[in-house]
């Protein structure tokens, strides 16, 4: 299985299950005031195109605390899933004031939505977790 | 020299005097106009700072990510957090100026002409209050600051206003998010993230020319802000405990002169003075509360004799919040407080100035704001203030009471400061109509100065216009 088959078969777990359209309104909520969504747009927070699959703090440009840098996490859904419940919980000392989604269902949701902003091996999320689906 | 007390008691009088009264007050020296001055740093220090567009710049959020209402002080979780943590986020796009600005005016109407001494307008006054310039934010990577300066319509004075400069680092520490950090303020509770308490409670603003919530307070509102400077320890731990410590000291009376507080600005020398508070604040992200301890003691010798004696004050009090931010169509803020304060006389005593050695106060507050869009706004606030009897203390009450109660309800419009407003983040605009209804002033609702005035005469209507760039 390739890279972008094991990205889509994670995707195809979790991401699948949550319904982007609601992601995105979570999105607006709760994340674009400090990320946008586009590449190579850092704001308060690192952009957040191609989150999903990316190895955290690695987007170019931004400034990171160190409790990012070597947590050697990997955006994968389920670690998505279970940082966005209570992010300065899960890394002690990161910079993000955000105190998460408690909701499993919005987080779901939210990971969908994140999910259609592409993935870090070039490839669309949405056609990854299709092709997952297909195999 | 006349205590604290009396400096509180007979500030608002110095408000309602006039510039060439001051005038002429500054050139009497004699104990009583110097505690009229003296009262004039305590109610007009410390006026409202809003939500402060420097921040905005900085952080690249519109001012409701941080304030209730779009304006502030209100500080939403987020900008609580953003406190605590030295005002340093920033969108990472380069060194910002870390300066702002706001102007203040305001038409002032009590049911009753105020007694005198008069301003060249018993009523009906429109006044420019204050004009203010800040450096506020990040100045390195773990120190920023809130530092106000304001000239004063009223007084025509400029001087050192509130003033909170922090270095604060997040630390990680048992596998626990922990902010440590250090504050150094001019103004006990002025470094307090919530809007609970004298520095940043409800009212955020009002007529400097007229009642506020009475001739007397706590040791909180009697003169210290900006006569004095501290420092406090505190901790931020697991994203909802906040431990905090610290010490407050007097500026010499030159030094006060150099900040522009003028020369009668001086409270005497603070001792033994420690400032203490403990919060639990959990953030759960669409609503958060909060409840909190508070304690202050200090001892103050007015005349700054050494071995002489002094006044000693205890406070302590409880505090809480409750805020639900939704998704930001409906907000909602309630806020409370109650202080504690226990006095012990000694140099009121010795100056014939307190006629008991001893005496309480009390101070509720208890106030709820609703907005919609964060643009439209209207709060209803409670005030009751209670103190033992003194006749000495409080003779500007004939009862000898200083006890005052009422009730302040505000409506306002804030057109700007969202995700999309226009001119974002250099417009910023609130617009206020207040009005205040004394049910008890100075002890008693009738006759309550024995020249016949009834509480309900000091009734205020105080329209504003609030701008910051």
């Amino acid at each position: 299985m390739t890279a972008l088959g094991l990205i889509g078969a994670a995707l195809a777990g979790s991401a699948q299950a949550g319904d982007a359209a609601r992601g995105s309104d979570l999105f607006q909520q709760n994340c674009s005031p400090c990320h946008s969504p586009e590449p190579s747009q850092n704001l308060v927070g690192p952009s957040l195109y191609s989150v999903v699959g990316r190895a955290a703090g690695s987007v170019a440009g931004f400034s990171y605390s160190s409790a990012m840098k070597s947590s050697g996490i990997t955006w994968t859904p389920d670690q998505l899933m279970a940082y966005l419940k209570a992010p300065r919980k899960y890394v002690p000392g990161i910079k993000m004031m955000f105190p998460g989604l408690p909701d499993e269902k919005d987080r779901e949701n939210l990971i969908a939505f994140l999910a259609t902003l592409g993935t870090s091996s070039g490839g669309d999320a949405a056609a990854a977790v299709s092709q997952a689906s297909r195999q | 020299m006349p205590s604290i007390y009396l400096i509180t008691a007979t500030c608002k009088l110095n408000d309602r005097i006039g510039t060439s009264i001051l005038a002429d007050a500054l050139g009497a020296a004699n104990a009583a106009i110097v505690t009229v001055l003296l009262l004039c740093i305590g109610t007009l220090f410390g006026r409202p700072a809003n939500a402060l567009p420097s921040y905005a710049r900085q952080t690249g959020h519109p001012c409701v990510k941080c304030h209730v209402g779009g304006f502030g002080p209100q500080l939403t979780p987020y900008g609580v957090r953003f406190k605590l943590a030295a005002y340093t986020e920033t969108d990472n796009k380069g060194f910002k100026l870390p300066v702002a600005g706001f102007a203040m005016t305001s038409f002032t109407h009590t049911e009753k002409d105020q007694p005198p001494p008069l301003d060249e307008h018993a009523n009906d006054n429109l006044t420019l209050d204050q004009i203010s310039g800040f450096i506020a934010g990040r100045w390195f990577e773990d120190v920023g600051s809130f530092l106000q300066v304001t000239y004063n319509g009223n007084t025509e004075g400029l001087s050192i206003d509130n003033t909170d400069i922090r270095v604060a680092h997040d630390f990680v520490i048992a596998k626990t998010d922990a902010i440590l950090g250090v504050s150094l303020n001019n103004n006990p509770t002025v470094q307090d993230p919530f809007n609970t308490l004298y520095a940043w409670g409800f009212p955020y603003i009002s007529s400097a020319i007229a009642f506020g919530t009475g001739d007397a307070g706590t040791i909180f509102e009697a003169g210290l802000g900006g006569a004095v400077w501290g420092v406090s320890g505190y901790a931020f731990v697991d994203d909802s405990i906040l431990a905090e410590i610290g010490t407050y000291r007097a500026f010499s009376p030159a030094m006060q002169i150099k900040l522009g507080l003028g020369a009668g600005g001086d409270i005497g020398r603070v001792d033994d003075s420690i400032y203490w508070r403990l919060a639990y604040t959990p953030d759960m992200n669409t609503q958060a509360f909060e409840v909190g301890l508070i304690g202050f003691n200090a001892s103050i010798q007015p005349e700054r004799l050494e071995g002489g004696p002094v006044n000693r004050y205890r406070d302590i009090g409880l505090d809480g919040w409750y805020e639900f931010l939704g998704n930001g169509r409906h907000n909602l803020a309630a806020y409370a407080s109650y202080v504690r304060e226990d006095q012990t006389r000694g140099d009121l005593l010795a100056n014939k100035t307190a006629t008991n050695s001893s005496g309480r106060f009390y101070d509720f507050r208890l106030n709820a704001s609703y907005y919609y869009e964060q643009t439209y706004g209207i709060t209803i606030g409670r005030f009751s203030k209670h103190g033992t009897p003194d006749a000495l203390l409080y003779s500007f009450s004939a009862s000898g009471s200083p006890d005052t109660a009422g009730t302040i309800l505000q409506v306002d419009y804030t057109p700007f400061g969202k995700q999309k407003s226009w001119g974002r983040p250099f417009a910023n605009i609130r617009v206020g109509l207040q009005y205040t209804i004394y049910d008890t002033f100075d002890g008693a609702s009738t006759n309550y100065d024995g020249m016949g005035r009834n509480a309900s005469d000091n009734n205020t209507l105080f329209l504003f216009l609030w701008a910051a760039i």
